[in-house]
């Protein structure tokens, strides 16, 4: 049994993840590690400030790592160059109003377009007005090399035309090489007109040259400031390479993406566990009528079994293991959660009065609530969860009932354009309220012979019997599920334990909400 | 005679009386109007005599005055007077097999707004006594005298304890079981579906045959739990009534 799959610990999980903060595996070539499995990553951010890549990072998603380019370093004589960009849309009406100042030993550029192959257009004379700062040594003190200098301050519009999508400008590192840690920019009085909406951020390049050989040599992008009213001066900081890099990550899973319960589970089965045990009809089944959106979450270990038992409450399912080893799932699909209700419809026998040993029904009380509620969207980082409800009153006066039961799930309360959809949440509410509001009825009975070859949850009979305690006093050949089974060999005898067939179960005004 | 006379008299023959108050689903019947009033009618042939109390949930959720509160249980109040509850929203009035409602919102008690659930006394016995002997009672003022069906199994009641625990501790622990009622004559198959038996008030009251109904000492007060049923008998759970609110 060591290798039953409800026992596997599940390697590959589902979805995408915030904030992942990765192991350094080697300090020197500063790569990192995410997970143990394919992952795309979808981002990186240091200390904030989102990498770009190629440029900040490389990354290696089948192995789940990324190597950080280093701090961007300029030896000592050589020529840095970089350009300045903004978020906000192209307007006559909302831009930036940058400073360039005289300076017959500078040159700024303005730049048509926002990468590979833009036009840099030469400001001869002119220089942005900004300061740059870098470090020997990334352990080392932040010193000034470059000053912006100059006279006749002009006014130099980022966006406000297409050919000044970008502003670019450069400086000669002093010897004898630095990191470039920030270049702060100056803004002229006023520095902004109308309300350009975005962010800035500055980009630096080798010393090829300006232009479209040089933004090949595209390097590490810095810091991206929300545009504030009124400042005179913007500190773009570069990203820094090191123990202080503080780094987080957002990964997700290879395309497709799998957020419904079908692909999940052939995922799991097939492609991960390698145990192709689903009835493929019963899968394709389950994709149609099982279509809400799913979040699992990969950072938890749990076992195939915990695993399944989560996704039978989330879509309310079972799944059953065949005597032949294959395995059959079963739907319960209440009207107010949609779908098939199951495969097999058929019933197996139909037990009249002369085949029973014996016969009992029983109506257990302790199964009613009133309330159910379902616990949906979760978050990630507070494992706080947003609360569906459904309430019946028919359990709450008839039954005097005032308990709730509560269900985690994996639902996400979206649909499939992302937008808030609580639906999924409050149908199933609804759905497992109507196994709550009433006693369940179950008969159990004991036959000879017949029922070995059963499975609970899946087949059916049929039971006509002269007394039993239901309507009119007798079971006219309604239709039961068997929901628990006892074979006993030795007297060639099986109890089962049935509850009606029912799936046109009366939608009760159940009253429902979402929080 | 006093509990403590009936201890003293152990070893004699005692009579039990076990009283169940089961409910009815009433809004899902077919009612009549009494012409020119918001009172509405059904006749409800009851062998037991008639109804103990009438309870409504008003199923309509909206705000406003004068509205009962959601999910709230309105007790109605029992009129003397079929003009009484012409008169009176949320009250009952019964006479002659018939039952008069007045919903609190002056509507059918069928217009699908309303849960509503009637109560009565279903009486049983451990076994009746020729006359002068017969456990023929009311089980409150105003109730007719019925025949106490004599089905209780007195050898399942269970052994019902109660122990004072420390301070510290809080409450009293008490144990519970389950009572049979026999049923070889199939009577409460179909009765058992129709009516609600779950977690509903039971008494169980010990006396001596020829005793007065005041006589009878109660012996448990507590809420029907479970049902199991067989050819044979019935199996009712019997639970502390402290475990539900109203």
């Amino acid at each position: 049994m060591e290798d039953y799959v409800l026992g596997l610990s599940i390697p590959l999980g589902w979805g995408n993840i915030h904030d992942v903060v990765p192991f350094c595996i080697d300090t020197v070539a500063l790569r990192f590690k995410l997970v143990d499995q394919h992952v795309d990553i979808t981002e990186v951010r240091s200390k904030g400030i989102v990498l770009n890549t190629p440029g900040s990072y490389v990354a290696y998603p089948t192995i789940a790592e990324f190597v950080l380019e280093g701090t961007p370093y300029f030896a000592g004589g050589a020529t840095c160059y970089f350009a300045v960009s903004g978020t906000y849309p192209i307007s006559l009406t909302d831009y930036l109003q940058f400073r360039t100042l005289g300076n017959a030993l500078h040159t700024a550029y303005t730049i048509d377009g926002a990468g590979v192959g833009s036009t840099w257009t030469p400001l001869a004379g002119r220089t942005l007005g900004f300061n740059a700062f870098g470090k020997q040594t990334l352990a080392g003190t932040e010193e000034q090399i470059h000053q912006g200098l100059g006279n006749a301050p002009a006014i130099q519009p980022l966006r406000n035309v297409a050919a000044n999508t970008r502003l670019g400008d450069s400086f000669v590192v002093p010897a004898p090489g630095y990191f470039l840690t920030r270049i702060q920019v100056f803004l002229y009085t006023p520095p902004q007109v109308g309300t350009p909406i975005g962010e800035t951020s500055v980009t630096t390049y080798s010393s090829l040259g300006p232009g479209l050989n040089a933004e090949v040599q595209e390097g590490m992008q810095g810091d991206q400031l929300q545009i504030i009213t009124g400042q005179a001066v913007y500190s773009l900081t570069l990203p820094q390479a090191g123990e202080d890099a503080d780094l987080v990550a957002d990964i997700e899973s290879p395309f497709p993406m799998l957020t419904t319960g079908a692909e999940i589970i052939e995922d799991l089965f097939i492609n991960t566990l390698d145990k192709d045990i689903l009835d493929a009809t019963w899968l394709a089944d389950f994709g149609v009528s099982r279509t809400q959106m799913l979040k699992v979450f990969i950072d938890r270990e749990m076992t195939v079994g915990d695993f399944i038992g989560k996704m039978e409450a989330t879509l309310l399912w079972k799944f059953i293991p065949l005597q032949d080893g294959a395995t059959v799932a079963l739907k319960y699909a209440p009207v107010a959660f949609g779908g098939v209700k199951d495969l097999a419809t058929a019933p197996a026998y139909h037990f009249r009065d002369e085949d029973f040993l014996d016969f009992r029904v029983e109506h257990d009380l302790s199964t009613v609530r009133n309330i159910v509620r379902v616990k949906y969207d979760e978050a990630p980082d507070t494992q706080e969860f947003k609360i569906a409800t459904a309430q019946s009153d028919y359990a709450r006066l008839f039954y005097s009932c005032e308990d709730t039961v509560e269900i985690e799930t994996w639902l996400t309360g979206e649909g499939e354009s992302g937008s808030a959809f609580p639906d999924d949440a409050e149908d199933l509410a609804r759905a497992y309220m109507k196994f709550f509001m009433k006693p369940q009825a179950r008969i159990t009975f004991r036959v000879h012979g017949f029922g070995l070859n059963l499975l609970p949850g899946r087949d059916k009979v049929r039971l006509t019997r002269s007394r039993a305690m239901w309507q009119g006093g007798a079971i006219n050949g309604d239709l039961f599920r068997i929901m628990r089974l006892v074979k006993s060999p030795a007297t060639n005898s099986t109890e089962m334990t049935a509850i009606l067939d029912d799936d046109t179960i009366p939608d009760f005004d159940i009253s429902s909400g979402s929080l | 005679m006093s509990l403590t006379d009936q201890l003293k008299r152990a070893a004699k023959e005692l009579a039990w009386l076990l009283e169940i108050e089961i409910a009815m689903r009433i809004d899902d019947l077919t009612w009549a109007q009494v012409p020119a009033t918001d009172t509405w009618y059904i006749t409800i042939p009851l062998v037991e005599g008639r109804p103990s109390r009438v309870r409504e949930i008003y199923r309509v959720f909206a705000s406003g005055s004068g509205l009962p509160a959601e999910h709230e249980v309105t007790e109605y109040a029992e009129e003397a007077t079929l003009a009484g509850c012409n008169g009176n929203a949320g009250s009952w009035y019964f006479e002659n097999g018939i039952l008069y409602v007045h919903t609190t919102m002056d509507e059918a008690p069928d217009s699908g707004d309303f849960y509503i659930a009637m109560y009565f006394w279903k009486c049983f016995c451990d076994g009746q006594y020729p006359a002068p002997n017969e456990l023929v009672f009311s089980v409150a003022p105003g109730f007719p005298a019925v025949w106490y069906d004599p089905r209780l199994q007195k050898d399942s009641i269970p052994d019902l304890s109660m122990e004072v625990t420390g301070f510290q501790q809080g409450g009293v622990q008490q144990t519970w079981g389950t009572l049979k009622l026999n049923n070889g004559d199939g009577e409460l198959d179909a009765q058992l579906f129709d009516y609600i038996w779950e977690n509903k008030v039971y008494v169980l009251r010990v006396g001596e045959p020829g005793d007065a109904y005041a006589d009878f000492v109660p012996v448990s007060r507590g809420r029907t739990g479970g049902i199991a049923w067989d050819d044979a008998a019935v199996t009712l759970g019997v639970e502390d009534p402290t475990r539900t609110v109203d």
